[in-house]
């Protein structure tokens, strides 16, 4: 009895999703059909996305979840924040937490002059602003750091070699650093698409006047629909036209020469068109022609179909292009504690590279000025970070939510009076909704800056990116 | 494919007078970053108007161009399509075809919007003009 009806259930739920791509069929005309149609017999194999933005708090913080700077900020502004973490050292009690806010001058820049950031034309012109962020936030210090004060932390990021901003092919105001392979990938997607474009219009065309004088069509729809047209026609100085072309079978007209069809075959041709190949009619005339007819159709597509693939990897390599060209950025952060607690300056260049399709490399070098505040307490040195991130699902949108990435990360410090600090690490960046991110990372060190032991930390925060959360909300209007 | 298509008004074919004076005004607004779009008349392979043309509005993004314009070849069935593209998804074209009576009044072809968060979509919408 259960078997029956589940079957019963089963059958129900065929039968809906049946009738409900039916549906959809009876929905669209012979122009968006077609686009459907060209569409599924190209391939779109483009999956990266953006990686290079970053909006995690400051690698120099001790909260911060990222051991990692890179070359360029959010748009608009972002902000991290570091709730908490856990720690192997039995000593940590007291949470860490950090926040900091990172805003680009752009962002700044169009508050000041009171546009929308998002406006196309104001984007375009005001690349240059992108280019430089600042960033502003405070970190409670960790427990065997042995200050008990809040840092404050300041800093700013100049964007030197600005390959992945999509107007970097435009006229810049500030700077502009042309990445000329981008420029050509866009040059070549835009005649892609001109082709495509004027392709697109011999298939449609040709397909219509296939349909036209489709034998099936002609007989029940053409030639009926003709001899009322010309009927309508009949009076005064049209009579003769009439009596000329009343004659003629469907056949015999709308000939493959488009300059030979008189003014009526024009006029009936739009009519026809209008009425036939809309939402409401092309339906019917798909049922009309069949498999057969579809085949038919088929094959006019593929005759053309060289047009779509190229438009296709022109997209690809544009976008890939974009996605992994190389950025090289200088920054420069400090973090101060009032009091006895010690302060930090660093000078850092980053750069960061695609080295493969959804892998992303940044490189971190700085050098570190530190000031204990007591007697010989000021320390130097530099450190150098490398980190791998892995883009581990395909995510098709340059914005939305982003994809779930697998960064691997390590660390060398090298500071006067003390001994080398190691570190490893690995995160997971997991999207919660478009703009907000959870970054959860584990770090690995062969010590502390005061404690000599191992030790491991997981941290785990938010990041919330304003540009795709003001996205988000625009489009969702 | 992700391309939103929100259709005011949609017509396939259109018949223009062009010896009475009649004409066609097509328009394109985009709401988004970096347009990459062509409207060509396929019929004899012309780019008619695309973003590399000087925008007749900045904020918006307008573009505009009437059709024929007197250097135009005119074929007596054409094509007239335009290619968008989405690279700088999220992006809106919306765009509009104005059929332009010899009285002056005015008849609206086409008034459509196409919306993408897809940067790798693209989408054709292709209007039959004949002509006298």
């Amino acid at each position: 009895m259960k078997t029956v009806l589940l079957c019963r259930i089963a059958l129900a739920a065929v039968v809906v999703l049946i009738s409900g791509r039916s549906l959809l069929a009876q929905n669209e005309n012979l122009n968006d059909w077609l686009n459907g149609r060209i569409n599924a017999k190209v391939q779109a194999q483009i999956d990266q996305r953006s990686n290079a933005k970053q909006t995690e708090g400051p690698s120099q913080s001790p909260n911060s979840t990222s051991l990692v700077d890179q070359t360029s900020a959010s748009d608009l502004v972002s902000m991290a924040l570091s709730l908490a973490g856990v720690s192997g050292n039995s000593s940590d009690n007291n949470s860490p937490k950090s926040l900091s806010v990172t805003a680009s001058a752009y962002s700044l820049y169009a508050l000041f002059k009171q546009q929308d950031p998002l406006d196309a034309q104001f984007y375009n012109d005001n690349a240059g602003w992108r280019r430089f962020s600042l960033t502003l936030g405070y970190d409670n210090d960790l427990p065997q750091s042995g200050n008990s004060n809040h840092a404050t932390i300041a800093g700013a990021k100049f964007l030197i070699v600005n390959n992945r901003d999509l107007s970097s092919c435009g006229n810049l105001s500030m700077g502009s650093i042309k990445s000329t392979t981008r420029c050509k990938s866009e040059a070549k997607l835009f005649d892609s698409l001109k082709i495509a474009s004027s392709s697109f219009g011999q298939i449609e065309l040709q397909i219509q006047l296939y349909l036209l004088k489709r034998d099936d069509v002609a007989a029940t729809l053409t030639a009926p629909e003709w001899k009322a047209f010309l009927e309508s026609k009949r009076a005064g100085p049209n009579d003769a036209v009439v009596n000329q072309l009343e004659p003629d079978s469907v056949k015999d007209l709308f000939g493959p020469d488009r300059s030979k069809w008189t003014r009526f075959e024009k006029m009936f041709f739009v009519e026809f068109a209008n009425k036939h190949f809309d939402t409401a009619g092309f339906p019917a005339i798909l049922s009309l022609i069949g498999k057969d007819g579809i085949a038919q159709i088929d094959s006019v597509i593929a005759g053309q179909a060289q047009a779509f693939l190229d438009l296709t990897d022109s997209g690809t390599q544009a976008l890939e292009e974009l996605r992994t060209a190389p950025q090289f950025s200088v920054a420069f952060a400090s973090t101060t504690r009032p009091g006895t607690g010690a302060n930090q300056y660093v000078a850092e260049t980053i750069f960061d590279y695609g080295v493969a399709k959804r892998i992303n490399l940044s490189l971190n070098n700085t050098f570190t000025y530190k000031d204990l505040k007591t007697l010989g307490g000021i320390t130097r040195g530099s450190r150098f970070v490398g980190e791998l991130q892995f883009q581990l699902t395909k995510e098709k949108r340059l914005t939305g939510r982003d994809p779930i990435s697998f960064d691997v990360g390590g660390e060398g410090e090298w500071m006067t009076k003390t001994s080398p600090t190691y570190q490893g690490q690995v995160k997971v960046n997991i999207p919660i909704v478009d703009g907000i991110n959870l970054p959860v990372s584990i770090t690995f060190a062969n010590r502390t800056d005061l404690i000599n032991e191992r030790d491991v930390i997981g941290k785990f925060g938010f990041t919330f990116d304003t540009t795709k959360l003001l996205s988000f909300f625009t489009k969702s209007k | 494919m992700g391309v939103t298509k929100s259709p005011r008004k949609e017509s396939v074919a259109v018949f223009v007078e062009v010896s009475g004076g009649e004409f066609l005004l097509y328009r394109v607004t985009v709401r988004g970053v970096r347009p990459i779009f062509t409207l060509v008349d396929s019929e004899v392979n012309v780019l008619l108007l695309s973003n590399k043309n000087t925008p007749a509005n900045n904020s918006p993004l307008v573009y505009e161009r009437h059709w024929p314009l007197p250097a135009d070849s005119r074929e007596a069935v054409a094509n007239h399509t335009l290619g968008m593209n989405f690279q700088a998804a999220p992006i809106t074209y919306s765009y509009v075809v104005e059929h332009h009576l010899a009285n002056g009044s005015l008849v609206l072809i086409d008034d459509i919007d196409f919306t993408s968060s897809t940067p790798e979509d693209w989408f054709f919408q292709g209007l039959s003009v004949t002509t006298d």
